[in-house]
């Protein structure tokens, strides 16, 4: 019985999730950058298209030196990806994260509460808050993946900075190597989104719980980058900021630091926030 | 359906909000709460429901300790001050999505309930759309839609006609009838002596009079 309370109290909050706007506007906001990236590489490609195609109606094997995989948003450097790159914790925060704090103040936290009980309902709103956030941050990457794969050749040679977890599948499936990395990108959207929901429990004002997350990742950011250049910036390989994880080939991380890191994020916010539901009152 | 609430006081940062409450509630009845605003009728009505937890003393609800062997009773039926939906639900969607928590009825009860507050259960409007009235009905047929053994209504009457004052005042005494206990608050006062069974009087936290009609 306690299950299939648990269950329809998850379902319920992904239904919540899936019709809120501001999860649609967070995947919109992520397919701009997205877009931004497809039309920035679009016309060099076109020059490039065109002067291969001279050079082998001329008799010259000449290698296009554009693929699908080095245009893609997850593993090139344009600004379109430097954009997704910088905002895409307020992307995951802004999807549903908010929910729970808006849902405690407005009042419809009382409604469900009481038909399934705190405890549940704050897992269940963990669940829908993961799974939002992942689909905030991972569907514009898809969706770039995909368009692009209509205009550029699926060509690996080159494609990958090898260096990191998965880099071994980016040689034999370029791929599936590029949808694992979506993937990774939907557990680190989520785990993010999971501290912008136990934000919440702490935090009444909506903004800030959103904010909040992005400036915890921040200071990780800028105090690792400190250290990384106080201590030996040639032997340290490794980053614990979620802010560099994302970006694939970056860094040498290897992953069991990239999933440490997605479980400490993710149950750790779980731990935090159901200790603090526990002790709720609404008064 | 038994409640005791046994000599609960309740402080919120240092201030006392229910001094030494000790009152017996039992099903089939209907419970009125009278006072002044900020006399503590809410904060009855939210430690009966297990939504805050008393400072001292306790709630037992047959026999069990609210807070400690359950968090919630477990059939309630809840409105307390302005009712709160999903602004871009509409009211059966409303409705249907708290009743598929526990899926203890169906969409053929949940139009029934809509009916009996006066809505109807085919109106596509969003919840945000709907008037003040619209939303104390919806919120009252929320409370009433599971046919629980308790059921809390703060302000029932708030933004309603007077037909539909009439409507609610006779479908809470259904309730009644159906053997609920029925809590609710008013500061209407001739309303509540119409309704009430018995009258509870909450100034400062102290429940100081006790009327029985």
């Amino acid at each position: 019985m306690k299950h299939s309370i648990l269950r329809s109290t998850i379902w319920a909050e992904l239904c919540k999730a899936m019709r809120s706007k501001a999860l649609w506007i967070a995947v919109a906001i992520g397919l701009l950058f997205s877009a931004l990236n497809i039309f920035e590489g679009y016309d060099a490609f076109l020059k490039a298209v065109e002067a291969v195609n001279e050079s082998r109606a001329d008799g010259y094997a000449v290698s296009l030196g554009y693929s699908l995989f080095r245009a893609w948003m997850g593993n090139t450097g344009s600004y379109g990806a430097a954009m997704f790159f910088t905002v895409w914790p307020v992307l995951a925060a802004m999807a549903f994260g908010w929910s729970y704090n808006n849902e405690r103040i407005s009042g419809v936290y009382n409604q469900i509460a009481i038909r399934v009980g705190r405890k549940r309902y704050f897992t269940a709103k963990h669940t829908a808050v993961f799974i939002s956030g992942g689909i905030a941050v991972a569907l514009p990457l898809l969706i770039d993946l995909l368009v692009l794969a209509m205009i550029y050749p699926a060509d690996s040679s080159g494609g990958f900075n090898n260096s990191h977890f998965l880099c071994a599948l980016s040689e034999a499936s370029p791929w599936g190597y590029s949808l694992a990395w979506c993937g990774m990108c939907f557990l680190f959207g989520g785990a993010v989104a999971c501290v912008c929901h136990v934000v919440g429990t702490y935090l009444r004002h909506s903004v800030m719980v959103v904010l909040t997350p992005y400036a915890i990742l921040i200071a990780i950011e800028a105090l690792t980058t400190m250290l990384r250049t106080a201590i030996a910036p040639q032997i340290i390989r490794y980053t614990i900021s979620p802010f560099q994880m994302v970006i694939n080939g970056g860094w040498a991380n290897p992953g069991w630091l990239l999933f440490g890191t997605l479980i400490i994020m993710t149950l750790g916010s779980y731990a935090i926030g159901y200790w603090q539901v526990k002790r709720h009152e609404l008064v | 359906m038994k409640i005791e609430i046994q000599n609960a006081t309740k402080y919120i940062k240092k201030s006392l909000i229910l001094n030494h409450v000790d009152i017996q509630l039992e099903s089939g009845k209907i419970y009125g709460l009278q006072g002044p605003n900020g006399g503590g009728k809410t904060m009855l009505m939210r430690l009966i429901c297990g939504l805050i937890r008393p400072t001292d003393g306790q709630v037992m609800i047959d026999g069990k300790r609210l807070g400690k062997d359950m968090d919630f009773p477990d059939s309630l039926g809840l409105m307390i001050e302005n009712p709160a939906f999903l602004p871009n639900y509409t009211g059966f969607e409303n409705l249907s999505l708290l009743a598929r928590l526990r899926q203890r009825i169906g969409p053929e009860q949940i139009r029934t309930a809509l009916a009996d507050v006066g809505l109807a259960p085919d109106d596509k409007r969003k919840f945000r759309k709907y008037s003040l009235g619209m939303k104390q009905r919806l919120g009252i047929a929320s409370a009433i839609m599971e046919q629980p053994e308790l059921i809390l209504l703060d302000e029932p009457t708030n933004a309603l006609d007077d037909s539909g004052v009439e409507q609610i005042c006779q479908l809470i005494r259904r309730e009644r009838d159906r053997g609920a206990l029925v809590v609710i608050a008013c500061h209407d006062a001739p309303i509540l002596e119409k309704l009430s069974d018995e009258i509870f009087y909450i100034h400062d936290g102290i429940v100081e009079r006790k009327v029985r009609l």
